[in-house]
C-alpha cells in the first residue's frame, strides 16, 4: 500500500489557472488534467478530485472552456475539456493576477 | 451550454449522467494508475475511489455548477418545488388538475367574453365611431316623424345633418337591415343564387374607417342620381364568387336584374358596422329601390329607414356632438312644421331629441342576448376556481402537516420563517403555473365549443390570446397566493419543538374546532351550494319559459319560409300564388291542417302600424298600436289557438271580399272593453279610408314575441286579399298528422311543383323555432349547471381528503375504541357526524349567500323569484346526499378498521 503523504491541496482561488494553463497546451479530460497539475510539480501540488469537476462545469457555464465527448486511445469515452477563445482571455488575466501576488508576497518576504 | 443548459440544469436532473460518467471514467483511469504501480485490482478500485471522494457530494456540487446561480435562492426555490412536485407525481396530478380546471374555466368563458363584449371593430380609430342607435332591431318606419329618441331617419333629415357643421368628421347612412338579392355574375353560365345587399351612403366606408383590399371603396359621387351602379364585394365573396381573383375587379354582378360594377373587395377582417356574418355586397343607397324590389324611400320624407354612423372629429365628445344634433335635428323639424305647427307639435319637436352610444364596437346581436348571461358565467367560473384552489389548499395543508418534521428541522438548521414561507410559496405557484398552462391549452377546445353554441357564422374572435393570456397569468398568480397562503400560514404558526417530537398523542380527542382544511370545506360547500342554487334557478326559468302556456300549439307544426318577390312576383300577382300554394299544401296527406302567414310566431319577425279603432278615443299622447299578420284560412285551427268568439278568416276572404279581421283577446281588452266586439271596425294609417277592417272573430291571446312581454294588441288580416308589398314574402304553416320533420321533404317537393323558382327556406318544426329563441337561456342555464356539477365534484372532493384523513389519523383511536367494545356502527356513526357538521355548517353559510347570487342573477329569470324555496331545497338535497356519500365511504372504512392491526401500528 502507498504511504501517504500530505502534500498541500492546491491554493484557494488558483484551480482556474492551473485547469486553464493545462488546458492551453490542448484538449484534454478531466483526469488527464489531475495528473497533468500532479506530474508538471512532481507532485508537489495535487488536485482536490472533488473540487476538479465542479470546477470545470463551472468554467464551462462561465464559457471559458468548452466540453464535448471523444474516446480515448484506448478507445473509452472520455469529457475533453477544450479552451476558448474566452478562457484564454481569462487565462491571461488569471496569470496577470498570480504574477502580481506572488511579486506582491515577494516583495513583502525580502523587506520582512 | 447558455441559459437553456442552464435551465435544463436547473429543472432536470439528466446533466447528473454526464457527470457519472465522466466519473466513472476518472475512477477507471485512476485504477489502472495504481494497477499499472501494483496494486490489486480491488485494491485500486477501493483506493482510487476513495481519492475521489464523496461521489454524492460531487455530483451536487457539479450539479450546482450547471444551475442558475444568479436566480439565488429562488431557483433554489423553485429547483426544489420541481423536484417535490416529481416525488409525489399522484399529488401533483391531483393538484394539477384541479387547477387546470379552474383557470381553463376562466379562462374559456373570459375569451368568449373579451371577444363577444370587449373586442373593437377591426377598422381606423373606432372609438371615434358612435352610433344613432344600440338596438340590434331593423326595419323600416312610416308615417309621422318619430318621437322622443330618434333611431331611424328619412334621407331628408339624414341629408340635413350631414350638412349642418357637428362635430363629426363624416357621417354616414345606412339602410337598416341588408336585404336579400337574386344575384348572377354577367358572363357566367350559372344560375341565379340569392346574395345579401347592404345599402349604405357613399361616405360610409371612409366613415367606419375601412379601404378597400383591393380597387377602391365606395365614394360620395356613386350615391349621385345619376351614378353608374357599382359594388363593392366583402372578402368572402370574392374568395367564394370570384375564387380570390385579383383582377375580378370591373366584372359586372347582375343583382335583381341591374348591372352592378364590382369595384373594390373589403379587408378580410373587415364585417360591417354589425358583428355578424358580413353582406356580399355593399351599394350606394341610391339603388334601394332595385335592391328591395320596392318603391324609392330615398325620395320620400315619411319614411324612416336609415341607421346613422358618426366619426366623431378628434378631440370632439360624444356629449358634444349629441347636444348639437339634437339641436339640429329639433331645428329642422320646427322648419318644416312651419308656422302652423300646434302646441302639441311643438312639444313633440322640444322632445325629439338624438342621443348617441359608443360604436367602436359596432352592433352586436350577440353582446346584447349573450352579454349578461356570459358575466353570469364569468361569476360562476370564478366560484369555481375558487372551489379548486380551496381544494388544492387543503391537498397542500395536508402535505404541510406531513412535512412538519421537514419544515421544524429546517427552521432548528436555522432558516428564517419568511423563508420557508418563500419555499411553500414558491410551491404554490409553480402549481399554479403548470395548472395554468393545463387551463390554457384546455381552454382552447372549450372556447371553440363554446362559439358554436353562440354562434356558427358571427365575425366573434374570441381566441386565447393577447388580452386573454394576461387575465390567465393574473388569475393564476393570484390563485397560486391564494391556495398557497394556508399552508404559508400553517408555517408561520409551526411549533418547532412541537413538530420534532414524536407524534404519539398527538390526537386530542373531543376537540370541536375547525381546523383549517375543514373550514376550507365548509367554504367549499357553501359556494358550491350558491353554484346549485344558481343552475337550478336558470334551469326552472328555462323550464318555464319552454312550457310556458304560448297560446298556441308548437307540437306537430311544420314551417316553410318562401319569398316571392325575389322570385319576380309583383303585389298584383301575389294573392294567386298564395291560394295556389294554400291549396296544394292542404291537399297533402300528411297534413291535417294547412294556413299562410307573414310570419310566425318567434320567428323574429313583427310588423305593426299605428290605427284607429271605432267607438275607442286614444288618451292625449297615446298610439293606438297594432301588430299586423296577415293570415291565410284555418289559421287559428293549424296553430291551434282557440277562437274565442265569431268565426276564422277562410277560404272566402279573397279577392275582392270585404275586408275582415281576427283580433286577439288584449285587443278586444284594451279598445273595445265592455262591447261586443264582432261587428266593430279598426283601421291603419295607411292613407286608405280609415275604419276599413271589420271583426269577425276573436282569437285567445297568445305570444308571439318575447315571453317577458305581456302581449299586445294583435291584429289578423287575410293574406288571400292583400295584394301589396306585405304580401311578398310568407310562410306556410302546417299542422301535420306524424312528426313535422318526416314531412318537410314533401312540402318542398310540393312548393317545387306550385313554383319551381321560389326561393324557399329549410322547412323546420316551429317547436325548434321557439327553442332557438332560448338559446341564450339555454347556454346559461347549461353553463352553470355543469360549473355547478364541477363545484359539487371538487367540494365532494375535498369533504372526502378530509373526512380520510381523520379516519387515518384516528385510527388507533378508533382501534383503541373496537377492543374495547364499540360497536362497529358506533365508529361509523362517530366518523360520519364530522361530515354531518361540515355540511349542515356549510349549508347554514351557503344559503344566505345563495340568496345574495340569486338577485344578481333574477334579470335572467322567469317565472319564479330570486328566493325560490324549492330550488333552494333541490339544491340542498343535492348537495347533502352527494357530500354525504363523499363523507360516508371513509366513514365506513374507519368501521372497518381491525382494532388489532390499527393497535400494532402505533
Amino acid at each position: 500500500m502507498l504511504r501517504r503523504r500530505r502534500r498541500p491541496d492546491v491554493l484557494q482561488g488558483t484551480l482556474d489557472l492551473l485547469v486553464l494553463k493545462t488546458l492551453s497546451r490542448g484538449p484534454q479530460h478531466g483526469y488527464g488534467i489531475a495528473t497533468h497539475i500532479e506530474r508538471v510539480t512532481n507532485d508537489a501540488l495535487r488536485v482536490e478530485e472533488g473540487s476538479l469537476y465542479p470546477a470545470l462545469h463551472r468554467m464551462e457555464q462561465h464559457g471559458w472552456i468548452t466540453a464535448a465527448w471523444s474516446l480515448t486511445e484506448n478507445n473509452r469515452r472520455a469529457r475533453l475539456y477544450k479552451l476558448t477563445r474566452a478562457g484564454e482571455k481569462r487565462l491571461a488575466e488569471e496569470e496577470a493576477k498570480w504574477t502580481r501576488l506572488t511579486e506582491a508576497v515577494g516583495k513583502l518576504l525580502r523587506y520582512a | 451550454m447558455g441559459i437553456l443548459g442552464r435551465l435544463r440544469g436547473t429543472l432536470f436532473r439528466g446533466r447528473d449522467d454526464v457527470f457519472d460518467e465522466e466519473m466513472r471514467f476518472h475512477v477507471d483511469a485512476r485504477t489502472d494508475e495504481y494497477v499499472r504501480r501494483g496494486m490489486t485490482p480491488e485494491d485500486a478500485r477501493r483506493e482510487a475511489l476513495r481519492r475521489f471522494g464523496s461521489a454524492t457530494l460531487v455530483r451536487e456540487q457539479t450539479r450546482d455548477a450547471d444551475s442558475f446561480r444568479a436566480l439565488g435562492d429562488a431557483g433554489r426555490d423553485l429547483q426544489y418545488a420541481v423536484r417535490l412536485l416529481v416525488r409525489n407525481p399522484g399529488f401533483s396530478a391531483i393538484a394539477v388538475l384541479t387547477l387546470a380546471i379552474g383557470i381553463g374555466a376562466n379562462t374559456a368563458i373570459f375569451s368568449l367574453f373579451n371577444g363577444l363584449l370587449l373586442s373593437r371593430l377591426p377598422v381606423r380609430a373606432p372609438e371615434r365611431l358612435v352610433l344613432f342607435t344600440p338596438a340590434v332591431g331593423e326595419g323600416t318606419s312610416t308615417g309621422s316623424p318619430p318621437t322622443g329618441r330618434w333611431e331611424l331617419f328619412s334621407t331628408e333629415v339624414y341629408e340635413h345633418l350631414r350638412t349642418q357643421p357637428l362635430p363629426f368628421e363624416s357621417l354616414a347612412a345606412v339602410r337598416s337591415g341588408p336585404s336579400t338579392v337574386s344575384s348572377r355574375l354577367a358572363g357566367e353560365q350559372s344560375s341565379a343564387e340569392r346574395a345579401v345587399v347592404h345599402p349604405v351612403s357613399g361616405n360610409y366606408f371612409s366613415t367606419i374607417g375601412v379601404s378597400a383590399a383591393i380597387g377602391r371603396t365606395l365614394q360620395p359621387d356613386d350615391e349621385r342620381p345619376a351614378a353608374v351602379p357599382v359594388a363593392v364585394v366583402s372578402d368572402g365573396y370574392w374568395r367564394q364568387q370570384l375564387h380570390a381573383d385579383r383582377t375580378a375587379i370591373g366584372r359586372v354582378a347582375i343583382l335583381n336584374g341591374t348591372a352592378f360594377t364590382i369595384v373594390g373587395v373589403t379587408p378580410r377582417e373587415f364585417f360591417g358596422e354589425r358583428v355578424r356574418r358580413p353582406p356580399d355586397f355593399w351599394v350606394a343607397y341610391t339603388f334601394q329601390p332595385i335592391i328591395e324590389l320596392r318603391p324609392s324611400f330615398v325620395t320620400l320624407n315619411d319614411v324612416y329607414w336609415l341607421s346613422l354612423i358618426g366619426r366623431l372629429r378628434p378631440g370632439a365628445t360624444r356629449a358634444e356632438a349629441e347636444r348639437a344634433a339634437t339641436t339640429a335635428l329639433q331645428g329642422f323639424l320646427r322648419a318644416a312644421a312651419g308656422a302652423n305647427a300646434g302646441p302639441d307639435r311643438g312639444k313633440e319637436i322640444q322632445e325629439s331629441r338624438i342621443e348617441l352610444f359608443d360604436g367602436s364596437g359596432g352592433v352586436s346581436g350577440l353582446r346584447t342576448q349573450y352579454g349578461e348571461p356570459l358575466k353570469i358565467l364569468l361569476a360562476v367560473v370564478a366560484l369555481v376556481l375558487l372551489i379548486a384552489c380551496a381544494n388544492v389548499g387543503n391537498l397542500l395543508l395536508t402535505r404541510a402537516a406531513a412535512r412538519q418534521r421537514e419544515m421544524s428541522i429546517r427552521l432548528a438548521l436555522g432558516a428564517g420563517r419568511g423563508r420557508l414561507i418563500r419555499q411553500l410559496l414558491t410551491e404554490s405557484l409553480l402549481l399554479a403555473a403548470l395548472g395554468g398552462a393545463a387551463g390554457v391549452l384546455a381552454a382552447r377546445w372549450v372556447v371553440v365549443a363554446l362559439l358554436a353554441l353562440v354562434s356558427r357564422t358571427a365575425p366573434v374572435r374570441a381566441t386565447v390570446d393577447g388580452p386573454v393570456l394576461g387575465f390567465t397569468i393574473a388569475v393564476t398568480v393570484l390563485a397560486g397566493l391564494l391556495f398557497g397562503l394556508a399552508p404559508a400560514l400553517y408555517a408561520r404558526r409551526l411549533d418547532l419543538v412541537g413538530g420534532l417530537k414524536s407524534r404519539i398523542g398527538a390526537d386530542r380527542v373531543g376537540r370541536r374546532r375547525l381546523s383549517a382544511a375543514e373550514t376550507l370545506v365548509v367554504a367549499q360547500i357553501a359556494v358550491s351550494l350558491v353554484l346549485l342554487v344558481g343552475a337550478t334557478l336558470l334551469a326552472r326559468s328555462l323550464i318555464n319559459l319552454q312550457n310556458q302556456p304560448y297560446g298556441f300549439d308548437p307540437d306537430r307544426v311544420l314551417l316553410a319560409r318562401y319569398n316571392p318577390r325575389l322570385a319576380g312576383y309583383r303585389p298584383a300577382t301575389i294573392p294567386a300564388l298564395h291560394q295556389r300554394i294554400y291549396e296544394r299544401l292542404a291537399a297533402l296527406p300528411d297534413v291535417r291542417h294547412a294556413t299562410l302567414a307573414s310570419y310566425s310566431p318567434f320567428s323574429g319577425n313583427r310588423l305593426g302600424n299605428t290605427g284607429h279603432v271605432s267607438g275607442y278615443t286614444p288618451k292625449p299622447g297615446e298610439n293606438v298600436d297594432l301588430e299586423m299578420v296577415f293570415v291565410g284560412p284555418e289559421y287559428p285551427v293549424t296553430l291551434g289557438i282557440p277562437l274565442r268568439a265569431g268565426r276564422a278568416i277562410g277560404s272566402r276572404d279573397g279577392a275582392g271580399a270585404p275586408r275582415v279581421a281576427m283580433v286577439n283577446e288584449a285587443f278586444v281588452r284594451q279598445y273595445l272593453a265592455g262591447q261586443s266586439p264582432i261587428g266593430q271596425r279598426f283601421g291603419f294609417d295607411d292613407g286608405k279610408p280609415e275604419l276599413d277592417y271589420e271583426i269577425i272573430g276573436v282569437l285567445a291571446d297568445a305570444q308571439f314575441h318575447d315571453p317577458k312581454q305581456p302581449i299586445a294588441p294583435m291584429t289578423f288580416l287575410p293574406l288571400l286579399q292583400e295584394a301589396t308589398q306585405f304580401a311578398l314574402q310568407a310562410e306556410a304553416i302546417l299542422q301535420t298528422k306524424g312528426a313535422p320533420s318526416v314531412s318537410a321533404n314533401e312540402v318542398r317537393r310540393a312548393l317545387r311543383e306550385v313554383d319551381g323558382n321560389l326561393p324557399l327556406n329549410d322547412p323546420r318544426p316551429l317547436r325548434d323555432q321557439v327553442a332557438d329563441r332560448f338559446g341564450s337561456s339555454r347556454l346559461a342555464a347549461r353553463f352553470v349547471g355543469f360549473f355547478g356539477a364541477m363545484a359539487l365534484l371538487l367540494a365532494s372532493i375535498g369533504l372526502f381528503g378530509v373526512v380520510s384523513q381523520a379516519v387515518a389519523r384516528r385510527t388507533t383511536e378508533i382501534g383503541v375504541r373496537l377492543a374495547l367494545g364499540a360497536q362497529r356502527t358506533d365508529v361509523l356513526w362517530m366518523m360520519f357526524r364530522d361530515t354531518i357538521v361540515l355540511v349542515a355548517i356549510g349549508v347554514i353559510v351557503g344559503v344566505p349567500m345563495s340568496f345574495a347570487g340569486a338577485r344578481l342573477i333574477a334579470s335572467q329569470l322567469f317565472g319564479l323569484g330570486p328566493i325560490d324555496v324549492w330550488s333552494i331545497a333541490l339544491s340542498a338535497f343535492t348537495l347533502v346526499a352527494v357530500a354525504g356519500i363523499a363523507g360516508a365511504v371513509p366513514a365506513r372504512r374507519a368501521s372497518r378498521v381491525d382494532p388489532m392491526f390499527a393497535l400494532r401500528a402505533e
